[in-house]
């Protein structure tokens, strides 16, 4: 491997973004040779400049971004070359496909046009040409019915779908080298599965490099034959996926292999009090038809009934679209839903939405992201007291203050930060700001929905820490809604499975992670603990 | 689609229906009437004129004869221009109106759209604030500033253009220029910010990262999306352009309807107040209407069913 010529070789690559607040520079001086043939993976967590790289390489870097040093392929700097000649490599012979396929493609125009579009540009087909070679590669990404979906808009597609539109479009002009910039984080495990069965397919057929930049090292340990480790812009090491499994030379290397969910939770008696049942619960979306019109509504939770003992963690899984979070909402009548809700013996699903609020400091919410839910133009402590100010009116200022404060504290946050704003913050310590503001009130039931989804491993591994530590000092019962197996494996004593608004299979997490009964648990467990035997099928 | 535009049609009958009936009676509610001057008029005179114009049955009566002659086509009488129906006079102004308005109209949408595209392209560069800064003046000047400075240069001190006047094209310039210049600048501005938006886009980064062509990418990929907000400007901004202008009608000596907004109002020529805003409404209605159909082909995200 390492006799074969490079294909692309980067040399001291540098670079720098003007920003208001000075110069930053996200990457600093790497180097690393791709050889023909070879699934190389750059690693490292958000923000390590390893997404840089891959935009330096095609010359899209955003406009207040300078790339320096070398980028040799075929004997030409792509750094100095001008746009003309930059514009023949690009989308030709170096091709890249992104995180997210939805805002990647352009909504506007059909996915049949858009892969006929490089196809037109770069080998100057006609239309017809074009489009017939569209379809074969529409067919050799496997997308079902390929002549109906080439007319489809990106909307009209699931997430894998577009994903493999992307893979399609890239692939378009047989590419020497294959970028694939986190091309499965916004994908649920089995389709992740999926794709990446398909890159390695393609790998191996047309001898194509695939450059893989992820923070996923469980895909990497899978799918790469090296890596490269990327912190805060440099190369910290790199070598053989084996290796640097095996044998990891830096003590960064050591903490993002470490920082793997661990851990279990020890399922609680079942004579333990019930905090909250819910029985033969439905939501719906959407209005009844009228009379002679279509039924659009859409049914997103199905007679499903749940029973949450006190310390307990029910682990809530599925794919994206089978309806947990809706549940989650329902549960505590942040959507309406139909069925019974008994919380501490109190009938909470026909009460008015008045008398529940006595209710609501008890049941807390912690959703994915801590950005979006975190009010921009609030300081921490203002977001934080803001429950107490509702529901225990009767504490002074300072009271409030104090609670608030020692709360931050105890979600691991220094409380001279209390006069900050949440953009002032990384995500991990975002979302301890949005679990101070749910413990603040010492609820007893917390729904968390995909509360570490947003996060790096190991910013993830702490505030799971922090979660347990919660429970078991006030004997929290959480429902821990995620699609994240790993996760819901060391935090969950109970796990339902949900597909289509049902629950297909539930039972203590050993059980269902050891002896799934149901087909799809099953692929789902694959999917994500066994990735190495599945791609080694190809 | 069609079937949505259909009952879109459909229901602007009803819309028409209610604004003509609240205006109507809002009308009469105020103040005054079309036969009030400074010095009255004796008892039995203004009992006359009244009684021939109608004016004298009971308001409820008056609604209906006003409906039934509305559905015939006929508008009544002009309490001012006398001996004219109000469809009349307004049939000879609004050819002229919709003219003038739709050509600056047009005017504004290419120069706007290709301005707003250029400042957006070399955003922060000198082309892009010497764009900005002319917008700025655009929006900024009132029309009654820029219309006398107009004719100041081009037909006072060059005399290549005329002053005033209506009939042929080179009449036309400078009222054109000078009910342009404001829109060109609103569009030039939103359609700087809607541009940079769409060029910062992921799918814009990907028609790049493959290579497509730079006239490729912002004619087709960024254009297309830069355009949407713009549309829906254009839609009440039509209206409001093809209903004519008091000031620049004045300045220029133009036969349009603009005047008859002010002046009907002022007279309480209720019949013409009528005829106004059945244009004005039926303009914004059909306007709307127009920009909602053409989202849909803009945009295959929006639909309708």
């Amino acid at each position: 491997m390492s006799m074969q010529k490079a294909a692309l070789d980067i040399q001291n690559l540098v670079v720098d973004f003007s920003t208001p607040d000075g110069e930053v520079h996200a990457v600093k001086g790497v180097s690393m040779t791709i050889t023909s043939g070879e699934i190389v993976a750059i690693v490292g967590e958000s923000g390590s400049g390893k997404s840089q790289i891959a935009m330096s390489i095609l010359g899209i870097l955003a406009s207040n971004g300078q790339a320096s040093g070398q980028i040799l392929f075929e004997d030409q700097d792509i750094l100095c070359l001008p746009r003309k000649e930059l514009n023949a490599i690009r989308g030709s012979k170096i091709s890249i496909i992104f995180q997210e396929p939805m805002t990647s493609l352009d909504p506007l125009y059909r996915v049949g046009e858009q892969i006929m579009e490089p196809l037109r540009t770069h080998q100057g087909l006609s239309k017809g040409e074009a489009k017939k070679r569209a379809l074969e590669l529409m067919r050799q990404v496997q997308i079902p019915d390929p002549e109906r979906r080439f007319k489809s808009f990106p909307n009209e597609m699931s997430g894998g779908q577009r994903q493999r539109i992307m893979i399609a479009l890239a692939l378009a002009n047989d590419p020497d080298i294959l970028i694939a910039d986190e091309p499965t984080t916004a994908l649920d495990v089995t389709t992740q599965a999926e794709i990446l069965k398909l890159l390695a397919e393609l790998n191996k057929q047309r001898g194509m490099s695939i450059i893989f930049i992820t923070h996923d090292l469980g895909i990497v340990e899978a799918f790469a034959e090296r890596v490269y480790v990327m912190q805060s812009g440099e190369v910290k090491e790199f070598g053989s996926t084996e290796a640097i499994f095996k044998t990891p030379k830096t003590e960064y290397t050591r903490t993002l292999l470490d920082a793997e969910p661990e851990g279990a939770k020890p399922p609680v008696e079942k004579a333990r009090e019930i905090v909250l049942e819910a029985e033969a619960m439905d939501v719906v979306y959407g209005q009844a038809p009228r009379f002679l019109q279509k039924d659009t509504r859409f049914h997103a939770v199905k007679d499903t009934s749940l029973r949450l003992h006190k310390g307990q963690t029910i682990g809530l899984v599925g794919e994206s679209g089978s309806g947990k979070s809706t549940l989650g909402r329902a549960l505590l009548r942040l959507t309406e839903s139909t069925g019974k809700i008994v919380y501490l013996g109190n009938n909470i699903d026909s009460v008015s939405l008045k008398s529940l609020k006595p209710l609501r400091e008890e049941l807390q919410m912690v959703f994915q992201d801590p950005y979006g839910s975190l009010s921009p133009r609030m300081t921490v402590l203002n977001i934080v007291e803001e429950g107490l100010q509702t529901h225990k009116p009767e504490l002074t200022r300072v009271e409030r203050q104090d609670l608030s404060l020692t709360t931050l504290e105890k979600v691991g946050l220094d409380p001279s930060v209390r006069n900050r704003f949440p953009h002032e913050f990384s995500g991990g310590q975002r979302q301890r700001i949005a679990i101070a503001r749910a413990m603040v009130l010492q609820p007893k039931v917390v729904v968390l929905d995909e509360p570490t989804s947003a996060l790096d491993r190991t910013v993830q591994k702490e505030v799971l820490e922090l979660l347990r530590s919660l429970q078991s000092e006030f004997s929290l019962s959480y429902i821990f809604i995620s699609h994240d197996l790993a996760v819901i494996k060391v935090m969950a004593d109970y796990v339902m499975v949900m597909k289509n608004g049902k629950i297909i299979e539930e039972g203590v997490t050993q059980e269902i992670f050891e002896s799934p009964k149901q087909d799809y648990t099953k692929s789902l467990i694959t999917s994500s603990f066994n990735l190495k035997e599945l791609l080694s099928e190809v | 689609m069609l079937n949505y535009a259909f009952k879109r049609i459909l229901t602007i009958i009803p819309t028409l229906f209610a604004i003509i009936t609240l205006t109507f009676f809002l009308m009469r509610i105020a103040p005054g009437g079309p036969f009030d001057e400074e010095r009255p008029l004796a008892p039995a005179v203004l009992e006359n004129i009244q009684a021939s114009y109608g004016l004298n049955k009971p308001l409820i009566e008056q609604y209906f004869i006003y409906i039934s002659n509305l559905l015939q086509g006929d508008m009544g009488p002009s309490f001012v221009y006398r001996d004219k129906r109000v469809h009349e006079v307004l049939a000879e102004g609004l050819p002229i109106s919709i003219t003038l308005g739709g050509t600056a109209l047009l005017l504004a949408l290419i120069i706007g759209v290709f301005l707003g595209s250029i400042a957006a392209l070399n955003q922060n560069k000198k082309t892009d604030v010497f764009i900005v800064t002319f917008a700025t003046f655009g929006i900024t000047t009132p029309n009654y500033v820029i219309a006398p400075i107009l004719t100041l240069i081009f037909a006072l001190t060059f005399s290549i253009l005329p002053a005033t006047g209506w009939g042929s094209p080179s009449q036309m310039v400078l009222p054109v220029i000078s009910l342009a210049l404001p829109q060109i600048a609103i569009v030039t501005r939103l359609m700087r910010g809607s541009m940079l938006e769409a060029l910062k886009s992921d799918h814009i980064r990907t028609a790049r990262a493959y290579g497509l062509p730079m006239t490729h990418v912002v004619g087709k990929h960024a254009m297309r999306s830069a355009l949407l907000p713009v549309l829906s400007y254009l839609g009440p901004a039509a209206a409001a352009l093809m209903t004519g202008s008091i000031v620049i009608e004045q300045i220029f000596n133009l036969p349009g309807i603009g005047r008859y907004f002010v002046t009907s109002a002022l007279n309480r020529d209720y019949t013409m107040v009528m005829g106004t805003v059945i244009i004005v409404a039926t303009l914004v209605l059909v306007f709307n209407l127009i920009v909602d159909l053409l989202y849909t082909v803009l945009d295959p995200r929006v639909r309708y069913d």
